[in-house]
């Protein structure tokens, strides 16, 4: 009976025996469990460890927010990670790292207002459980179902950054929940952070004023070498102004050594005669108020010459704003004060003369695009240069002549392509204010560089209307005055041999009736009086036709000899007067020469017919004396007698038209007048010497003229 | 002519752990790859793997399996943010993939899968095998499979598996990712061959539960009772529990037939559950009513005798030949839920240590998963809670 008790007590023994055991394994997963748990957790404070090494090599602060996301997913183990730093308050310029998550996925806005919400509902600088059921609330976090957050900020620099490890609904099945655990481990992570951005910051500030203390050094050196070594004088001052340390140019400058000049008063030994009492009254007192001062005085070397100095005194302070020293940079600027007042100088003339001369300038930068116009042309254009300033292109082409204006364009494009180099132009223009039409002559010139590019267009400008109004006019009259000399021409000829055929008639007549007619005493006298008159007015109508044909025929050259011809006309002459009278000759060259035989022949009768017809009276030693001298290019031609000679008054009046020297003489008055019309038609030159009762010289000097 | 690669990582950004693991495997030739096969724990994100290789390896066929851990040639690791990757160069391999595989369809909808391989590639001599760990049944996709391909070609791999939580496990073909996929690796390089063996090192005790009713891979009752209550109540658990409390303590013993309980150096199989739905059990097989199974408990003595003891006898099946890379499955149920690190690290260290070449270990990808493929008694077979070798030889 006991039997099947006891082993019913067995079974259920041995059934309770199993479920122990079971719970014993199930109570050993649970230890299993806690020590992985523990293995977990000290795997994360590792990680924590790792990280804190880790992050502190990152360069930039994107690099080392990238490091953090990741950190936060691997220790704790989530499935995102977001750090959002903003250092603006504007939802734009949030910079958001996140791991697990695309970035660009996130609505900034969204996200903005929820930290907002965060930073009211939960402490700063700790670790904060986000349960799903506060998230639900929020409109960018809504969709996680578990996080943590931990945020910091800094009021004086001005950032927030916000630290958060998540899970989102969607993969939540595969994580843990956040728990206190985790809030304790995220403060410290946090913290952690906190700290490490801080120090980054700190260490950024420190590595800042590292390089610019390098930096400054730098340029210390840079300074120190370029003090060293410029040419220009370098002075070094206390706070007192003595002087501590110059540089060679210094030295090279004045002759005072750093040893001379070490302890005087910056400048006092450069003083001399003629430094100027206000100049060194305005640099005194910039130093005692601590300001720079530039100017330029007359100083003087250790030998006592002077020289221009171009100073400048900086006073340098440091950082509590304390005067430490002053540097003084000078510069020997004598040549080029010498070379800058000359400059002026013929700026000054040269300005005088574009403004007496009314010459225009304008210039245009090609590169800049600027114009730019002196006051001469702004009067040309009857303009203000307010009206120009506006835009000078638009100016200039609404006031150059609509007729005109293609063709300045088209010139003004060649220069400006580089086509031309310059161009001269005359065009129109309408004056602003009165809106007359103005000529302007201009010269437009293009300024290159060495590959040929225009860099500049200059020009000038002068008004020239009047002046080409004036050169019309005259062209006119000239142009009229040649008509009216011409017909004169025609006329004189024309009626000189009218009037010459009737008075050959006449003549003829005459000496038929001398031949024939038996005439008593006085009707002969009165026939010789008519054909006295004929002879004279045939003489007179004559040389009006010498005259005539001189005006009007082309010079013909030929060859033949000049002495032959003074010869012959002697001959022809020396009977037509009673007395006796001889010819000297004095010859120097060829006597044959190449010229205008007719117009030779005319010059050589009348100047020897003068000779004859003025000769002293009553006496038998006249002569005339014809000299030549030929030389290689011109021929002179002396006539000299020693007639009754010509008084200044005759003289000075000798070639006019119809002057005759006395009421006496028989002349028309025209035979010299044609004598300077043939010199000045053969481009000769005539001169006369006379004195009265003594004789006449006259020297006509001839080019030769080419015989081909 | 195939050549394997491999590299893992434990790296927080998904694009990086890509990057990292494809460095490690091929140096800078990355771009050569003809196959990459990446384990992921779930913390990764599958669409950015496959963006990333892609980018990385254009003309390479992308495969990816989530899992709770990797094991690499630089160790082991459990976590969510872990990637590990076996990356091939040559031309002799297929791949076929499929989508909606379930317990109820297993083998109809591997069956499918098996043909399109077999159309696709021939001479395949060796099948690595992934699929959801998750509402499969195992046995029958083995089934299905080895009606196309025979009985002779080895089925090795794993099922995939998400951090012990049985929410949910990925699969990644081509861009495409599946929670109830599977694909299957053909290699048809005829001079290679693979050796298989598995051991977990459990101990079962007790009265056995008996099934006693189930349909396919669904158990309904155990001694009677609502299963999944009197699952939980023998394991000293409430009813409410999931399966995360359950798979490390709850492993299921069957029994085996004496001669492949020598070769396996236990007489028990272990099975594992890790889907319930009230008192309805998902198993990981099959299971008749009738079934006896038992409950077990873990010897760590036993796990690492065994384990050198399965490393010893594929290193003697071997022989001259040369590993040229290992593939490795292991249960989750024995990571981190079973041993700490340091004895985890012991334990992968020398089941690497036998396979080294000149000093080193060969290409070596490991996954930690709900389950794993490999030859028992000359069958292909599916095991739970067991460290499996694949060791590829030349």
């Amino acid at each position: 009976m006991n039997q099947p008790e006891n082993y019913t007590q067995l079974l259920q023994d041995y059934s309770d025996l199993q479920l122990r055991v079971t719970k014993f394994s199930s109570v050993e997963q649970q230890l299993i469990n806690t020590r992985d748990l523990l293995d977990s957790e000290l795997l994360s404070y590792k990680k924590l460890i790792d990280y804190n090494s880790k992050v502190f090599k990152e360069i930039t602060d994107k690099a080392f927010f990238l490091e953090s996301t990741e950190a936060i997913v691997d220790i704790f183990e989530s499935d995102v990670s977001l750090i959002v730093f903003d250092e603006s308050s504007h939802p734009s310029n949030m910079v958001i790292y996140a791991e697990g998550m695309h970035v660009v996925e996130i609505d900034r806005i969204s996200l903005f207002g929820d930290l907002y919400q965060l930073s009211a509902d939960f402490p700063a600088s700790r670790g904060n459980l986000l349960s799903g059921e506060y998230m639900a609330d929020l409109a960018c976090m809504n969709k996680f179902s578990s996080g943590v957050l931990y945020y910091f900020s800094d009021a004086e620099m001005g950032y927030r950054c916000y630290l958060f490890s998540l899970v989102t609904k969607q993969n939540a099945p595969f994580y843990n929940n956040m728990k206190d655990r985790n809030e304790t481990v995220f403060t410290i992570f946090g913290q952690m952070v906190e700290s490490i951005f801080i120090s980054r910051k700190k260490s950024e500030q420190i590595k800042k004023q590292l390089t610019e203390i390098e930096k400054s050094h730098s340029e210390l050196r840079k300074l120190s070498l370029i003090a060293t070594k410029t040419k220009n004088s370098v002075i070094i001052a206390d706070t007192e102004g003595k002087v501590e340390w110059v540089n060679q140019a210094f030295t090279d400058v004045t002759n005072y050594t750093v040893e001379e000049i070490k302890d005087n008063k910056l400048g006092q030994l450069l003083e001399g005669a003629e430094t100027e009492k206000e100049k060194l009254h305005l640099l005194n007192d910039a130093m005692t108020h601590h300001r720079n001062i530039e100017t330029v005085i007359k100083n003087y070397r250790k030998n006592g010459e002077m020289f221009y100095n171009q100073v400048e005194i900086i006073p340098v302070f440091d950082t509590g704003n304390q005067l430490v020293n002053y540097i003084s940079i000078q510069k020997d600027i004598t040549n080029d004060f010498l070379h800058k007042n000359e400059i002026l100088r013929i700026n000054s003339r040269y300005e005088i003369i574009t403004q007496k001369s009314k010459i225009g300038i304008w210039e245009f930068d090609c590169v800049s695009g600027e114009h730019s116009w002196n006051d001469i042309i702004i009067n040309q254009y009857g303009a203000r240069r307010r009206d120009v300033e506006k835009d000078y292109t638009a100016f200039w082409e609404a006031a150059v002549y609509h007729e005109d204006l293609d063709n300045v364009l088209r010139i003004n494009a060649k220069i400006l392509s580089g086509e031309l180099d310059f161009a001269e132009l005359q065009y129109r223009i309408v004056r602003h204010d009165t809106k007359q039409i103005r000529t302007l002559e201009c010269l437009n010139i293009s300024e290159r560089d060495r590959s040929g590019r225009v860099l500049r267009l200059v020009g000038s400008s002068i008004d020239i209307t009047e002046a080409k109004d004036y050169q019309e006019t005259l062209l006119a009259k000239n142009n009229e005055l040649k008509k009216i000399n011409h017909e004169l021409d025609r006329f004189v000829y024309s009626i000189s041999h009218d009037l010459r055929s009737p008075l050959l008639s006449i003549q003829g007549l005459l000496a038929i009736i001398f031949d024939e007619e038996v005439l008593s005493e006085s009707i002969t006298n009165y026939l010789k009086l008519i054909d006295s008159s004929i002879l004279r007015l045939d003489d007179t109508i004559h040389e009006i036709l010498s005259y005539s044909r001189n005006s009007r025929l082309e010079v013909v050259s030929e060859k033949f000899d000049i002495v032959e011809m003074v010869m012959a006309t002697f001959e022809d002459i020396r009977y037509s007067i009673p007395d006796k009278m001889h010819l000297e000759i004095e010859l120097e060259g060829d006597t044959v020469i190449y010229s205008d035989k007719v117009r030779l022949s005319t010059l050589v009768k009348n100047i020897i017919g003068n000779s004859v017809k003025y000769k002293k009276l009553g006496t038998d030693d006249s002569y005339i004396k014809f000299g030549l001298v030929n030389k290689e290019e011109e021929i002179l031609l002396k006539f000299e007698d020693n007639g009754i000679g010509m008084s200044e008054k005759t003289l000075s009046k000798m070639f006019d038209m119809f002057y005759r020297g006395t009421s006496q003489s028989t002349g028309t008055g025209l035979g010299l007048y044609i004598c300077m019309e043939i010199i000045n038609k053969l481009g000769g030159k005539v001169e006369v010497k006379s004195e009265l009762k003594v004789g006449t010289v006259i020297s006509i000097i001839l080019h030769k003229t080419s015989e081909l | 002519m195939l050549n394997f690669y491999s590299g893992s990582t434990r790296v927080v950004n998904t694009q990086r752990g890509v990057l990292e693991c494809m460095e490690l495997a091929m140096g800078n030739q990355y771009a050569d790859a003809d196959l990459l096969l990446f384990h992921s724990s779930v913390g990764h994100n599958f669409n950015e793997i496959w963006a990333t290789a892609t980018e990385l390896a254009p003309d390479a066929k992308i495969l990816a399996a989530s899992c709770c851990g990797v094991v690499g040639r630089e160790g082991v690791s459990e976590s969510l943010k872990d990637i590990a990757l076996m990356a091939i160069k040559g031309k002799e391999f297929g791949v076929s993939t499929i989508d909606n595989v379930f317990g109820y369809n297993s083998y109809e909808q591997c069956h499918i899968l098996a043909t399109d391989l077999k159309n696709k590639c021939e001479g395949i001599n060796m099948l690595y095998f992934m699929a959801s760990g998750i509402d499969i049944s195992n046995d029958e996709c083995i089934m299905a499979i080895e009606y196309v391909f025979g009985k002779d070609v080895t089925i090795f791999g794993a099922t995939s598996s998400d951090n012990m939580k049985g929410v949910v496990s990925y699969q990644l073909v081509d861009g495409n990712v599946y929670e109830h996929g599977a694909f299957l690796l053909g290699f048809s390089d005829a001079t290679l061959k693979v050796h298989t063996q598995a051991t977990h090192g459990f101990q079962a005790f007790g009265e056995p539960m008996v099934v006693t009713k189930s349909n396919g891979n669904i158990i309904e009752e155990l001694n009677g009772r609502p299963a999944w209550q009197e699952y939980t109540n023998h394991l000293g658990l409430n009813a409410d529990a999931t399966c995360g409390k359950t798979i490390p303590i709850g492993a299921l013993a069957e029994e085996l037939l004496d001669e492949q309980a020598t070769e396996y150096g236990n007489k028990h199989i272990l099975r594992v559950v890790t889907k319930h739905d009230d008192n309805k059990m998902y198993y990981a097989t099959k299971c008749a009513e009738g079934t006896k199974l038992w409950l077990t408990l873990r010897n760590e003595e036993l796990i690492f005798k065994e384990m050198d003891r399965i490393a010893m006898n594929l290193k003697s099946k071997i022989g001259e030949r040369t590993p040229v890379a290992v593939f490795h499955a292991d249960c989750l149920a024995r990571g981190r839920f079973l041993f700490n690190r340091i004895i985890k690290e012991e334990l992968v260290s020398r089941m690497q240590y036998p396979f080294h070449v000149n000093g080193e270990c060969p290409p070596w990808l490991g996954i930690y998963g709900f389950g794993e493929f490999a030859r028992l008694g000359g069958k292909n077979t599916y095991h739970n809670y067991t460290t499996a070798l694949y060791v590829i030889s030349r």
